[in-house]
Order: C-alpha cells, then structure tokens, then sequence
C-alpha cells in the first residue's frame, strides 16, 4: 500500500492526541484521588457508590439519635435507681415500725422520716434533663406533672412515649411514663404507710408494709427492664458503627483512586508518549533527499 | 527522415519534460494539503498537446478513490453528530457536581435529616430554623439546576443559527464551484470542491451525487439543495409546541421543514427539541413528589401552639422552578408542625413521618434518593456511549482516509525520484539537440 506524507501525519497525531488524552485522565485521577467522579467515567461503580454514602449519611444520623438517646436513658435509669433505693429505705423504716420494743413516739418519728421519702420521691418523679420533663410522657414542658396534696399523690402528664428512630426498621420508645410510676402504687404505699403508722395499728402497719414490698418490688422491675432497653441499645450503635465501617471500605474500593497503580500508569504512559514523538520525529526526518 | 524532424523531436522532448517536472513540483508543495489530489503525468497527452497539466477529470485515479470519499461523507455525518453529542451531554453532567458537598443526594439528605432533629426535639425554635433552613437550601439548589439546564438550551440556538449560516456559505461556494467546472473543468477546483464537501459533512445529513464532468449535486433529506442552477439556502425556526418551543430547520423559501437525522445539527437539535425537556421533565417530577409528599403530612399536624393544617411547601408545586417553602413558614417558622392534633409538646410524630419519607417508596423507581441515582446513571451511560461511538467513527474515517490517500496521496520519496528521473531525461534530451546541432555543422563544415 502507497504510504503518502497526508497519511502519516494523520496517524501520528491522531496516536499523539490519544496518548495525551490518557495522560490527562491518569492525570486528574492523581489529582483528585478519585477513579470515578461523574456518573460517565463509570455509571456502575458511581451509582453503587451513590448508594453507600446515602446509607452511611443515615447510619451516621441514626448514630447521633442514638447517643442523644443514650444520655437521656442513662439519666433516667440513674433517677430509676435513686427510687429503688428510696423504696428500699422506706421498707426498711416502715420494717422498724413493727418491732415491739415500738413507742408511738418513736412510730411518728419513722412516719416523719417516710413523709421526708415521699417528698423526695415527688420531687425525682417531677426532675427534668436538658429542659423536659423526665417522666411526664410527652407532656415534657409541663410546669409540674406530680402535685403532692398532703398524703395525696397526683399525676397530670400522660403515658404517652418518646419515640426516636435508631434505625431503618427500628423506632425505640426511650422514656418511662409517670403513669408507669403510679402504677407501681409506690406513693399509695407510702401513704398507707405513714398513716397507719401514725395511728400505731399494728395489724395496718403490717399490712401496708406488704403493699410497701409490693410496690418496691414494681419498682425493682421497671428499673431493670429499662436497664435491659439500654443495653439493647448499646448492640445497635455497635452494629451501626460496623456497618458504617464497612460501608467506608466499599466506599473507597469503588470511588478511590490507588496512588501507587496511576502513578506507575502515569510513568508508562509518559514512556510511550516519548517514544511516540521519538519515533515520529526519526521518521518524518528520513527522506530520500538526505541522501540525494 | 531529416534531421529538422529530429530537433521537432528534441523540442518536444525538453517541453514534456518540463511540464513533467512542473506537474511534479505542483505535487511536492502540495504534498501536506489533505484534499489535493495528485497529479500524475500522462505522457501520451503530453505529446497530443492536450492538457499539458496532466490530470483530467476522468483519470483514473479520481474514479478509483471515489468509493472511499463517498464513505467519509457518509460516516463524517456519524461523527459529526456524535462529537457533538458527547460535547453536549458532558455538558448536562457537570450541573450535577455529587463529588461536592453542594451535590443534590447530599442536599436532600440534609434536609430530612433536619426534620429527625425536629423530632427530637419538637419543643425547640432553633430546630424549627433549621428545617426552614435547610429546606431554602434544597429549593435554592433545585432552582439553580433549572436555572442551569434553561441556559444551556438557550446556548444551543446561536450555535444552531451558526452552522445554518455555515451550512448556506457552503452552498453557496459549491454551485459557484459547480458553474465554474461546467466552462472550464480544472482539477484545482475539483479539490475545493472536495474540501468543501467534507467540511459540509459532519453537519448534517446530506447525499452527494456527482456528475460526470465534475459537478456535484447535493440532497438533503430528498431535498435538493445544490447544483449547477438550484440552490436551496436552509433556516432555523423555533416553533411553539405543547412541549415548549421547539427548533426545526426548514427551506428558507417556503416552509416545508428538513428532517435533520445526522450530523451535528442534528444532535443540537435533538438535544434542544428532546433530551434536555426530558431531563428537566424528570427532575420537575423530583421536586413536585417530595413537596407533594411532605406537603400531605405536614397539613396533618399542628405547631406548638395549636396552629395546623398548613403545607410546609408552596402548595401544587409542579416542578424545580416554583419549589419554595410556603412563605408564611419563611416569616414565621413557629408554624413548622411537629405533632399531630390533641398530642403533647413532646410529641415529634409529624416531624418524624416527614423524615421517614426518605426510606418510603414515593417513586415508581423507588424512594427520592434512587430516583435521582436512575436519573445520573442513565446519564453516565449516555455519555459513555457517546463518548465510545465517537472513538470508534474517529478510526474508522481515519481508515477510509488512509485508503484515499494510499490512492491519491502524494509521496515525498516516490516525486523526488521522478524529480530525479525527469531531469536525467531532460538532460538527454538537451545532449540530443547538441549532438543534432553538432551534425548540422559538420554537414554544413562539408561543403
């Protein structure tokens, strides 16, 4: 086949132009640390790596529900473990009331001492944490979800839950309702109590203490079922942060470019950039003039 | 025989060798010109007196590559439109920049995560603000890619009246071309006739017909446009659709409309008449689900005070160009609902559906998120193909070119030799008339 000038010239650039087009590209990948940076250098790696960071963007705000979430639930189990002991204590001052060497004077002073339980155990059912009600339901900016009227305990909140989102298929109740406090009847009991210890009728004492250890056992059992929902939660963050760990990796294997792989490609590149123009400039130099 | 007749010969002899170093010469400063054909010297009608040049029309060298040129018009009309294509496309991608923070996945994303912290804290002003916030920010974002996706399709109309006006200038040149190798047939315009055929080309979809003394007739679409007395100029017109406006090349006397299916008019038309409504269309439909859908469970629910049932975006917003948050809640954000009628202020169960709707299906392609990945995908993929077809056409017309030339090209090597060889012969011929000069006197010195 004839080779003309017009062919040649043709081919050397065209060759040329892609030689450096490739450059430009391995060149931008080191720039940028990045193989795919629009949907066209790789729709497939691009849309599968679209996808893991809208799931590691969720896990992230799930993560964040869940530590705001954490600290409200360990306030709370702090609080619930204050009232078992206060349940604890009252049973065993109302225990006391029942020992025979008992005068009635001594009797008021333990009903004194459980009138100072039942305030204080009003006053940690209406505590509040970072401006809401701890145990009002959702009425959290209620002024005072438990009045005391004497021996009286009322509670105007509501059993409604807090509920937060701590993952896709998972949305977690995080509070204790006052109303699952009441239902304990630790303030009946107490009430109970303190009035039958006022009176100094053994066989009243005796049987309020009963509903006393009932109570305190509700107590008990709401505080450790709570505890148990902290734990569960617990297993969730560490799930998430696998999972986002995980995510991070994939992330990387689709999106990253490897520093070492462009710039050994950069090199070969450059080798055969040069020996392209080497070899187009040696021929376009031979011509049968040289030699006439 | 006498020996006048042998000088008649020498004469002629330097003459055509003359001519033949010049027809060589004409070759060798032409020798990078891509659209000069070579000249080859045909020494019989050198010697008929006919055409001292040396190329006629009919030689066989023009018919012989006439095949490859029609082949690269042909396929300069693919590359063309795919070149153009690409351009266009890669174009459309760069408004949708994801590798940024400003992209639109992780605006979206910002925005329902605003109304998580809502529903955490649903008695909070300043988690209020910021779902106000963040809701101007997705609505300034989908305003700014409407905006973007507007202006190119605006670029595209000078740039289509352009090659119009190209494509006329060329017209024009080629029935001046055509009258003039009708008087008098030379193969210097037959290149220009050629040059001019192959810019023509790659602009819109044409068949060249040519005559058999050189002239060229040119159709388009069934359409004659061009020959030795016809000439049909072309123009751009925009016509009102139920689409929009919509870009058609028609004749510019009368109004009969050219479908232009290749080269790159073609593609700026397509892209004007049919992508870029598409890709707009699709993301109108975006921006009108997800105010639709939030707009259905905000309506649901009331603010802190007891104030409800309003939309928390403009309401029947129906594409990227009126997204806006309701201007009422832009003065007010107090009224951002958060709970459902008759519930506590602790309450963020409204708040919590509105953030839930990222994980719900509001799209046949599935939630917000996926729909838009279809979208980029779909995108990436275009380009892609784009880009490869146009590769690919850009080695094929590099062959059929190789072809050509292999027949019509000129070798620097092959004309320096007949330079050589022709003034070797010339040289001769000069010593023959030397010789016969010699005789002559010897004959006269005879007597």
């Amino acid at each position: 086949m004839r080779i003309t000038q017009s062919m040649f010239l043709r081919s050397s650039i065209a060759r040329m132009f892609q030689n450096r087009e490739k450059m430009m590209e391995t060149q931008e990948r080191i720039a940028t640390q990045k193989k795919i940076i629009r949907p066209s250098d790789g729709p497939v790696p691009f849309s599968r790596a679209q996808r893991l960071h809208e799931s590691y963007r969720q896990n992230e705000v799930f993560l964040k529900n869940i530590d705001d979430a954490q600290s409200w639930m360990d306030n709370t189990s702090s609080l619930l473990d204050q009232l078992t002991q206060y349940a604890t204590d009252a049973q065993t001052t109302a225990q006391h009331g029942l020992d025979s060497v008992m005068d009635q004077k001594t009797r008021d002073a333990l009903a004194t001492q459980l009138e100072g339980i039942l305030q204080e155990s009003v006053s940690l059912a209406n505590a509040s944490y970072l401006g809401k009600n701890v145990f009002a339901g959702t009425e959290t900016k209620m002024q005072q979800p438990f009045t005391q009227n004497g021996l009286d305990v009322e509670y105007h909140g509501n059993d409604q839950k807090i509920k937060r989102r701590i993952s896709k298929q998972i949305v977690m109740d995080i509070n204790v309702s006052g109303q699952e406090i009441m239902d304990t009847h630790f303030f009946d009991a107490l009430g109970t109590t303190i009035e039958a210890l006022r009176t100094g009728d053994e066989d009243q004492i005796r049987q309020s203490l009963e509903q006393l250890k009932d109570a305190g056992k509700n107590v008990r059992h709401l505080t450790t079922v709570y505890a148990s929902k902290i734990n569960n939660l617990q297993l969730i963050r560490d799930r998430l942060i696998t999972a986002n760990d995980n995510f991070r990796k994939f992330i990387s294997q689709d999106e990253d470019a490897v520093l070492e792989e462009e710039l050994v490609n950069l090199k070969s590149q450059q080798i055969a950039y040069q020996a392209t123009l080497q070899s187009t400039s040696e021929i376009m130099n031979l011509s049968i003039l040289k030699y006439m | 025989m006498s020996i006048n007749s042998i000088l008649e010969i020498g004469k002629r002899s330097l003459l055509a060798y003359q001519s033949a170093i010049k027809t060589t010469s004409d070759n060798i400063s032409n020798a990078d010109n891509e659209y000069y054909k070579r000249r080859r010297v045909n020494f019989d009608q050198l010697n008929s007196g006919y055409n001292a040049l040396g190329l006629s029309v009919n030689d066989a060298l023009r018919i012989r590559q006439r095949f490859a040129e029609q082949q690269i018009y042909s396929e300069n009309q693919y590359l063309g439109k795919y070149q153009s294509t690409n351009r266009l496309l890669s174009q459309i991608e760069s408004i949708f920049d994801e590798s940024s923070d400003a992209g639109l996945s992780k605006v979206i994303n910002d925005f329902f995560a605003a109304w998580n912290d809502l529903a955490q804290e649903p008695e909070s002003e300043y988690a209020r603000n910021l779902v106000v916030d963040k809701a101007t920010v997705l609505s300034d974002n989908f305003q700014r890619i409407d905006g973007n996706l507007q202006s190119l399709k605006d670029q595209i109309v000078p740039e289509a009246k352009l090659q119009v006006n190209e494509i006329n200038q060329k017209l024009h040149l080629l029935q001046k071309i055509n009258q003039q190798i009708r008087t008098q047939a030379n193969p210097d315009l037959l290149d220009q006739r050629d040059k001019v055929l192959d810019e023509l080309s790659t602009k819109l979809n044409l068949q060249i017909k040519e005559k058999a003394d050189g002239e060229v007739n040119v159709y388009s679409d069934g359409i004659l446009l061009v020959s030795y007395d016809v000439m049909n100029e072309l123009k751009l017109e925009s016509v009102d659709t139920e689409n929009g406006p919509n870009l058609q090349i028609k004749l510019a006397n009368g109004n009969h409309v050219l479908t232009v299916d290749n080269g790159e008019l073609s593609s700026l038309l397509e892209t004007y008449n049919d992508v870029i409504p598409q890709y707009k269309a699709r993301l109108d439909r975006l921006a009108s689900g997800i105010a639709n859908e939030v707009n259905k469970i905000h309506r649901q629910g009331e603010n802190l005070n007891g104030i409800g049932g309003l939309d928390f975006f403009e309401s029947d917003i129906k594409g990227m160009a009126d997204f806006k948050v309701n201007q009422a809640i832009v003065n007010d954000p107090s009224l951002v609902a958060s709970r459902r009628p008759g519930e506590a202020e602790g309450s963020g169960s409204i708040a919590r559906e509105i953030n839930d709707l990222q994980f719900k299906s509001i799209f046949s392609e599935g939630t917000a998120h996926e729909y838009y990945q279809s979208f980029l995908t779909q995108l990436g993929d275009k380009i892609q193909e784009a880009d490869y077809s146009e590769n690919s056409q850009k080695m094929i017309i590099e062959q059929l070119k190789n072809q050509r030339d292999a027949v019509t090209g000129v070798s620097m090597d092959e004309e320096m030799t007949h330079i050589v060889q022709y003034q070797q012969a010339y040289g001769a011929a000069a010593k023959m008339i030397t010789t016969v000069n010699e005789m002559m006197d010897t004959v006269i010195q005879m007597v």
